[in-house]
């Protein structure tokens, strides 16, 4: 250690703000260094001596004052505030009604993609008030938009993420499904290497984890920007949102496939879910940090 | 913070219990003058009770309290200029006649202490008043900030606006210039 590196440490030295092997390389230098030996212990001397400036209390009188202002100040205001609603009456309508165009709106494309026909009307009542019900829940957490002045989470964010990548994802789903992309890549020869060593199961639940991956995180490396802290809990907030929002159009699409094929492709989704919205935020913050 | 930002008046009373001593020294120790504190100190928590939905909890509280006062210190050293230094002392001296003044604790203790102790110690506060109020504000305040107020560098720094390692460097020199100025001093102890 140099008499500048020990100079520097001096006012952490004295304080106690040191780490005992900083203590002890520094001290290791003062037994050699008579100079820098005599400034640390007048230093140290002249940091004891501010100690014996006694500390005082503030008047009686000033405390009560503060006291009193502060305290019918948040009186009054919590008397003021209207009751807090979870979400107003008009906001709320709003939320049933984008939810319900959204849902229409899915099944439609769902219906151009996967075929129907195999599911009992009771069934796909369920599964369409299913959709609706989350949806109209993705979009009350919108208009709720309770986490904007600097609390600790985004709702805004994580519903706008969640309900674009939703339409990313059905309009994937229209493009080139996860079923087409598997008859494609059986008849190609490298798809059929994959096969054989992964299995149907093993292609799905990969095709399916990228489908839920790549838009997820594209969209919510887009929307980071608005998360100002914890980007991992956005992003796994953002996640659960989505693989909820996406599991309806998973069952209307494996109608026709086996229970594991199925199972594969949900897994697939919540691998893909769980690992690309926090990546997306969290590369977000950690670019603009 | 977060339920006194929620309105909670139990955390108020929490937070000024924990603060309103170290900062009222704060602001005493700054200025050199008692009376001022205590103004500044109401305008401080009325400034922190208006402000508190603009605190971010990213930030640390001390940092963010400490940094509020230290612009009132300076917003009220701007308008006195030089008037400080002397109302410092004709106070000072005020003070020191009106046992009233002086906090139950201390005046216990004071009893129990020898005339001659008694007369060092104040003799030796006095100067080191002196001596501090003699130093720029940027130096007395990182010496208030890290003696009395134990904050540690990289939070002092972020009161202060600089770098730790600036803040560090304010600190050694601020010392060195107490040290010359506290000469005689040392000898008392």
């Amino acid at each position: 250690m140099t008499c500048e590196e020990v100079r520097e440490l001096v006012p952490e030295y004295v304080s106690g703000h040191l780490t005992s092997a900083e203590v002890h390389a520094l001290e290791l230098h003062l037994q050699t260094c008579q100079s820098c030996a005599a400034e640390v212990r007048e230093l140290s001397h002249v940091w004891d001596l501010l100690g014996q400036w006694p500390e005082e209390v503030p008047a009686e009188q000033t405390v009560n004052v503060i006291r009193q202002t502060v305290v019918s100040d948040l009186a009054t205001r919590q008397s003021a505030a209207p009751a807090r609603e979870i979400l107003p009456a008009r906001k709320l309508i709003w939320a049933i009604v984008d939810g319900l165009v959204f849902t229409l709106g899915s099944v439609a494309v769902m219906a151009g993609v996967a075929s129907l026909e195999g599911f009992s009307a009771p069934l796909l009542l369920g599964s369409g008030a299913l959709w609706s019900a989350l949806y109209i829940l993705a979009f009350a957490l919108y208009f709720r938009s309770g986490g904007q002045n600097g609390a600790v989470v985004n709702l805004r964010v994580i519903a706008t993420a969640g309900l674009f990548t939703m339409g990313f994802s059905l309009l994937a789903a229209r493009t080139l499904s996860v079923e087409k992309l598997v008859q494609h890549c059986q008849i190609s020869p490298w798809g059929a290497a994959l096969f054989r060593c992964v299995g149907q199961e093993g292609a799905y639940l990969l095709f399916g984890a990228l489908y839920a991956l790549a838009p997820l995180l594209v969209v919510s490396f887009a929307f980071g920007e608005r998360v100002q802290r914890r980007p991992i809990l956005h992003g796994l907030l953002c996640a659960g949102l989505f693989f909820l929002l996406t599991l309806p159009a998973i069952y209307l699409q494996c109608g026709a496939f086996s229970l594991g094929v199925g199972l594969s492709w949900i897994a697939g989704a919540f691998l893909g879910s769980v690992a690309g919205a926090p990546l997306g935020f969290w590369l977000r913050a950690r670019g603009q940090s | 913070m977060l339920a006194y930002q929620g309105g909670s008046k139990g955390a108020f009373e929490e937070l000024f219990a924990r603060y309103r001593t170290r900062l009222f020294n704060y602001l005493r120790r700054s200025l050199g003058d008692s009376v001022q504190a205590e103004d500044l100190l109401q305008t401080l928590f009325l400034r922190v009770h208006r402000a508190r939905e603009t605190y971010e909890p990213s930030a640390a509280f001390s940092t963010w309290i400490y940094t509020i006062a230290r612009n009132l210190v300076r917003d009220a050293l701007d308008k006195e200029r030089g008037e400080i230094a002397r109302k410092v002392i004709m106070r000072k001296s005020q003070r020191e006649t009106d046992e009233e003044s002086v906090p139950a604790e201390e005046r216990i203790a004071a009893e129990h202490t020898a005339p001659e102790t008694k007369l060092q110690q104040k003799e030796i506060a006095t100067r080191l008043q002196q001596a501090l109020l003699s130093l720029s504000l940027e130096q007395r305040e990182i010496i208030l900030l890290s003696k009395y107020e134990e904050l540690s560098f990289s939070e002092i720094a972020a009161v202060l606006g600089c770098s730790v390692t600036a803040a560090k460097v304010r600190a050694f020199r601020a010392l060195k210039a107490l040290r010359s100025m506290l000469g005689n001093v040392k000898e008392l102890c």
